[in-house]
């Protein structure tokens, strides 16, 4: 079975640049797709001719979703995701520097599967990196996808 | 007594004084009249007497005297006297007709003047006819004189009784007009001196009516001053809710004079749309009358003359009159106090607004802050790990530092946060129990560094009334800094408990770590303050800070003791 992708949403470059450097330290192969910012990952997802889990379209094995994103901020792609059938079950990491209860309070309620706070330490951040690669790519169970009725 | 018996019994017993003085004086003046007549009657029957002697010897002397000469000439006055003598003596009995005695001594006399003048006649008949010498023998057997005689006492007895009972009456009438005079002076003193009393109570009861008056007029100037000189406007209803008493306030408050308030319904002085619901508001009032703030919860407005409204605090209270209930209302305008509260709410809208403010911006601090902390340590570690051969011990000693520094910018930015957040959070106390919470703290120190052996003491069911998550934060701090501050004891001890400090009760957290210099104390609660170098004791000198920042939230303060070397024992009271 092809690997599934890993969705990276982060609009900092040097963000971006040390999660893929910190996947990579933990030998994570899965291809990591990145979008810049809400609309771009919504694009991704919702964008014309775009079918999430149709043919050719693997969904994501998981979303690492940043917070504060330009043009449309991560709870609002949080929740386009669950508002589709399609995406409902996709499971979401929020990955963000914010640890206002109020984002976390608003993260789980739209139904993030997870919530991690990016640490400064970047040795942290490694250890935090792999551990949720371990989880969500090898130990947890991918929801199936949605039956499509032709 | 009272005052009117009183001067009703002294007039009176002056009057009866005069009264009985003026007629025992009249009834002296009619006595004494009187006496004057009875002096006058005695002096007639005196006079009568004399005259009847007087007829008789004037008789005799004729008689002697025709005796003698023989002349019928000498006989004159014998028969003028004979003329005389019975009208004389006729009047003499009939003026002491009242007087037995006299009238017996009368009665004995009649028959001797009888008898006497028998022997005249018979001794001028015995002259005429046998001559002088048998006359003249017929008096010298002294019949005659003796008859005389006998005569003369009887009538100088009856004079003698007569004036003896004269004597008697003008005695008895001197001592009774003495006794009069007494009277009259007397009766008169006693009669000024009840006047006199009279007077004085008069001049008593006026001199203490005019104090009663006088205390009456400063008692109700006082309550004048009461009434006009207080801030609120005073009026004064009666049950039919009339306006019977205003004070110069309302005056000046509502623009009305005075008189054109009065015995008018209170209701005039509010808008028209609440009089009808204020008439039933009264009755309920009088039912139930008692000292309150009226129309609790209401706004109240009250209407000028000029038709203007504006807003009005208003207490009530009953007063029992002499005719009935009144309420007395005090009214005072709080246009003032009103813009004030506006005010107030404005500025609390703002304050709030800014916290959102603060809120948001400590959000995208918060984030923002971390995300370049991120990428320096991040880079940093990726030279160290991929440069690792082209870079010089030297080298890799500085990006070791540059990392340091990140990460500890990192704490700082989260304490900070933290701070800042400990003093916009809304404070929720409720009963908390503190030591469950030290223990669970202690737990997650002991997590966080299994190596250490540390000996923690809890004193048990430890309650407070306080915001449990930011007892948390402070927990976490003070027994944080005590687990950081006896790294170097091998046998750490670190204590949780309460105490008494000035009559109430202060926890505490202790332990037997490196403690710090006493003299730099005030020092320790303020922002970044630090008394170790970060070196020997990792920290920002935030923690402290943040643990007053609770502490005073909830009103209580913190403290601290310690000394080099020998521990350090932390206070706070709620």
């Amino acid at each position: 079975m092809a690997s599934h992708p890993i969705f990276l949403v982060e609009d900092n470059p040097d963000d971006e640049a040390l999660t893929l450097r910190a996947l990579k330290k933990n030998k994570i192969t899965n291809e990591v797709v990145v979008a810049r910012d809400g609309a771009e990952a919504l694009d991704f997802f919702f964008g014309p001719g775009k079918d999430p889990g149709g043919d050719g379209n693997l969904l994501p094995q998981v979303v690492l979703l940043d917070l504060k994103l330009p043009k449309v901020d991560g709870l609002e792609v949080l929740r386009r995701l669950r508002a589709d059938p399609r995406t409902r079950m996709l499971p979401v990491v929020i990955l963000t520097s914010s640890s206002e209860e109020r984002d976390l309070i608003e993260g789980y309620g739209l139904g993030a599967n997870s919530y991690v706070r990016k640490p400064v330490d970047f040795a942290r951040f490694v250890d935090a990196v792999r551990e949720l690669g371990l989880y969500w790519l090898l130990l947890n169970e991918s929801p199936p996808v949605p039956r499509r009725i032709p | 007594m009272t005052f009117k018996s009183k001067l009703v019994v002294g007039v009176a017993a002056a009057l009866a004084v005069l009264v009985a003085v003026g007629v025992l004086s009249y009834n002296r003046i009619l006595d004494e009249s009187t006496d004057a007549q009875w002096v006058d009657h005695t002096h007639q029957v005196i006079d009568t007497l004399d005259a009847v002697l007087t007829d008789l010897i004037d008789a005799e002397t004729g008689q002697r005297g025709f005796l003698l000469t023989g002349e019928t000439s000498y006989l004159q006055p014998y028969n003028s006297a004979l003329a005389h003598l019975n009208s004389d003596f006729d009047r003499a009995r009939k003026l002491t007709a009242d007087n037995p005695s006299q009238q017996r001594r009368l009665a004995r006399m009649s028959p001797l003047i009888a008898a006497k003048l028998a022997e005249l006649k018979e001794t001028i008949g015995i002259r005429r006819s046998k001559g002088l010498i048998v006359s003249a023998d017929m008096v010298r057997t002294d019949t005659g004189k003796r008859r005389m005689d006998q005569i003369r006492s009887v009538i100088a007895r009856m004079k003698q009784e007569e004036e003896g009972l004269l004597q008697e009456r003008l005695k008895a009438s001197a001592s009774a007009s003495q006794k009069t005079k007494f009277v009259i002076l007397g009766g008169n003193l006693l009669g000024f001196l009840f006047l006199f009393a009279a007077g004085m109570l008069i001049h008593q009861e006026m001199g203490m009516r005019q104090r009663i008056e006088y205390a009456l007029r400063v008692s109700e100037d006082k309550f004048k001053g009461i009434l006009e000189s207080g801030p609120d406007a005073i009026v004064i209803v009666n049950q039919t809710g009339r306006i019977v008493l205003v004070n110069s306030r309302t005056e000046e408050l509502f623009g009305y004079p005075r008189a054109a308030l009065l015995d008018k319904p209170v209701e005039m002085l509010m808008p028209e749309r609440f009089r009808g619901l204020h008439v039933d508001h009264r009755g309920t009032y009088l039912s139930e009358p008692r000292t309150r703030p009226m129309g609790m919860g209401m706004e109240l407005l009250g209407r000028r003359q000029d038709g203007t409204e504006f807003p009005v605090a208003i207490s009530l209270g009953p007063l029992q009159g002499r005719e009935g209930m009144l309420v007395s209302s005090a009214i005072r305008d709080i246009t003032e106090r009103k813009r004030i509260e506006e005010e107030i709410r404005i500025r609390n809208a703002q304050l709030e607004a800014a916290n959102k403010e603060l809120e948001a911006f400590c959000y995208s601090v918060s984030h923002d802050l971390r995300a370049p902390l991120r990428s320096i340590d991040g880079f940093s570690q990726a030279l160290l790990e991929d440069q690792a051969g082209q870079i010089d011990d030297q080298g890799k000693a500085y990006l070791h530092r540059i990392r340091a520094a990140t990460q500890r910018m990192g704490i700082l930015i989260d304490d900070l946060l933290n701070l800042s957040r400990v003093t916009r959070a809304e404070i929720l106390p409720k009963p908390t129990n503190l030591s469950e919470m030290a223990r669970s703290v202690a737990g997650e120190l002991r997590r966080q560094e299994p190596g250490r052996e540390v000996e923690f003491v809890v004193a048990p069911d430890l309650q407070a009334s306080a915001d449990p998550r930011l007892m948390r934060i402070v927990l976490e701090n003070l027994l944080s800094n005590s687990w950081k501050f006896t790294s170097k004891r091998e046998r750490a001890r670190i204590e949780f408990g309460c105490t008494q400090e000035n009559g109430s009760s202060a926890f505490f957290v202790r332990d037997n770590g490196a403690g710090f210099d006493p003299a730099y104390s005030d020092r320790l609660f303020g922002a970044f303050q630090r008394l170790h170098s970060t070196a020997e004791f990792p920290g920002t000198g935030v923690g402290l800070a943040t643990v007053q920042r609770i502490v005073l939230r909830h009103g209580g303060k913190v403290w601290a003791e310690g000394a080099m070397d020998r521990g350090a024992t932390f206070y706070f009271q709620l």
